[in-house]
């Protein structure tokens, strides 16, 4: 079932929706198969930690207990700290207000995770954005938003770029760039110990 | 990771480091008590709906067979398990061969002897940074980039080389490409970080400076943006 984002630009309202393409859809899938002397494919299946029982792939799941081995039903994220993970509402729940953007230096900040192009019956309302997305890419700016499939704590992003008459979608997570410095001797210390070991007698060299 | 880099004639071991890590995570209860991820078994997948569903004689087979929920079994905590792989029987083989199975756009496959991968940014040739320099915006409409790596110094000497190309990269608004070669072709090779790793055939070098330090940035491709 397709689901339909609630765009808004600056006094237009309409939906849209992402059709996905990746690597996969360009290049194919890869995958393995193990196979014996005569052809036939085999399984992989796992063994239990005793050895006591063969287990097939997804027969196990995971999920918080608490000390007793409850299970615990309203659980909180927290960080290390202690402190509550801000949840991301899924971005189908309101209507997106495309506004913000940031610079194509920023764009490199990404590490993308997802692509799709924009798809929408408003023919018109997408051309617009089009348009505008054509115009802040000639000012080195492109429109973002919060990417959220379902309500999630993982921080993502969705990227509109034009390309060819139509708006690519990436999605993908921000990293803050970090720069890097020389590590930077302090001297005085160096000069301060030189002087102490003048004091101290030197190695005779008629040791034995 | 260290990487073996290459730029104008000069080498040098350096390391490369994620841009970002995940912030940790862990869940706790409304009364502020810990929590423990607990691993348990959930049910045998030869049983589950859509499977049984295809049986056109479900009734008469549970009516005959008489199954019931393994209460010994389901739920049971579990900790480590060991990946084995079994012939048609279930019965444990060692002895396979193992093939890559690539299923194209079109439907159609195509397969061959698995090939294994192998790590190729610590050989004995280097990584090359080359002299082919490319514009950002060129970049960013061409390629998607899913990894981003930064490549750092590991003394004062590293540094000033890698300070230089950051700032050469940085004054020229540009990405220089980067390729790693086959040691025995001498061809231009996919850039694979570790064995058995995804291969990323398009890698770029961005560099930024600020004041007295710099920001060297290694994107890396496996992807072109080409909308079907």
């Amino acid at each position: 079932m397709v689901r339909y984002l609630n765009l808004k630009l600056e006094d237009f309202e309409f939906k849209a929706n992402f059709v996905s393409f990746s690597r996969d859809s360009a290049y194919g899938r890869q995958s393995y198969e193990k196979r014996g002397e005569d052809g036939k494919p085999y399984r992989t299946m796992f063994l239990i930690e005793d050895g006591s029982l063969f287990i097939f792939p997804n027969s196990t799941s995971s999920d918080y207990f608490d000390e007793k081995g409850r299970y615990i039903e309203k659980k909180i994220p927290v960080d290390e700290e202690g402190k509550e993970f801000t949840v991301i509402p899924s971005m189908y729940k309101s209507t997106i207000d495309l506004k913000n953007t940031i610079s194509i230096q920023e764009y490199f900040n990404y590490s993308i995770e997802r692509t799709y192009f924009l798809n929408s019956e408003s023919s018109d309302e997408l051309m617009l954005l089009s348009l505008e997305c054509q115009l802040l890419f000639e000012n080195n700016q492109l429109l973002k938003f919060p990417y959220a499939y379902y309500d999630t704590l993982d921080r993502r992003e969705a990227i509109l770029i034009p390309k060819e008459d139509k708006i690519v979608v990436v999605v993908g997570r921000y990293a803050k760039p970090e720069f890097f410095k020389v590590t930077e001797i302090d001297y005085t210390e160096e000069e301060e110990q030189e002087q102490e070991q003048e004091d101290v007698d030197e190695i005779e060299f008629e040791v034995w | 990771m260290k990487i073996h880099l290459a730029f104008e004639n000069i080498d040098a071991d350096l390391w490369l480091s994620p841009v970002s890590r995940k912030k940790r995570r862990t869940y706790q209860t409304k009364t502020g008590e810990k929590t423990n991820y607990k691993r348990y078994l959930k049910y045998n997948m030869e049983k589950r709906p859509e499977l049984l569903l295809k049986d056109p004689k479900l009734f008469k087979n549970i009516r005959d067979s008489d199954p019931d929920v393994d209460i010994e079994l389901t739920g049971r905590f579990i900790k480590k398990t060991r990946r084995i792989t079994v012939n048609e029987d279930f019965v444990p083989v060692y002895n396979y061969m193992m093939y890559d199975i690539l299923s194209l756009p079109d439907g159609t496959k195509k397969e061959r002897l698995h090939k294994h991968t192998k790590g190729n940014i610590m050989d004995k040739i280097p990584v090359r940074i080359s002299q082919e320099l490319y514009d950002p915006i060129e970049i960013m409409l061409s390629y998607i980039f899913r990894r981003n790596l930064y490549i750092t110094h590991n003394n004062g000497l590293t540094f000033k080389f890698l300070y230089d190309l950051a700032k050469k990269l940085s004054d020229l608004h540009k990405f220089a490409r980067v390729d790693t070669y086959d040691p025995k072709t001498k061809k231009r090779a996919p850039l694979t970080l570790y064995d058995g790793g995804r291969k990323f055939p398009r890698a770029f070098l961005e560099g930024r400076v600020k004041g007295k330090s710099y920001c060297l940035i290694l994107h890396l491709s496996d992807q072109e943006l080409k909308i079907p």
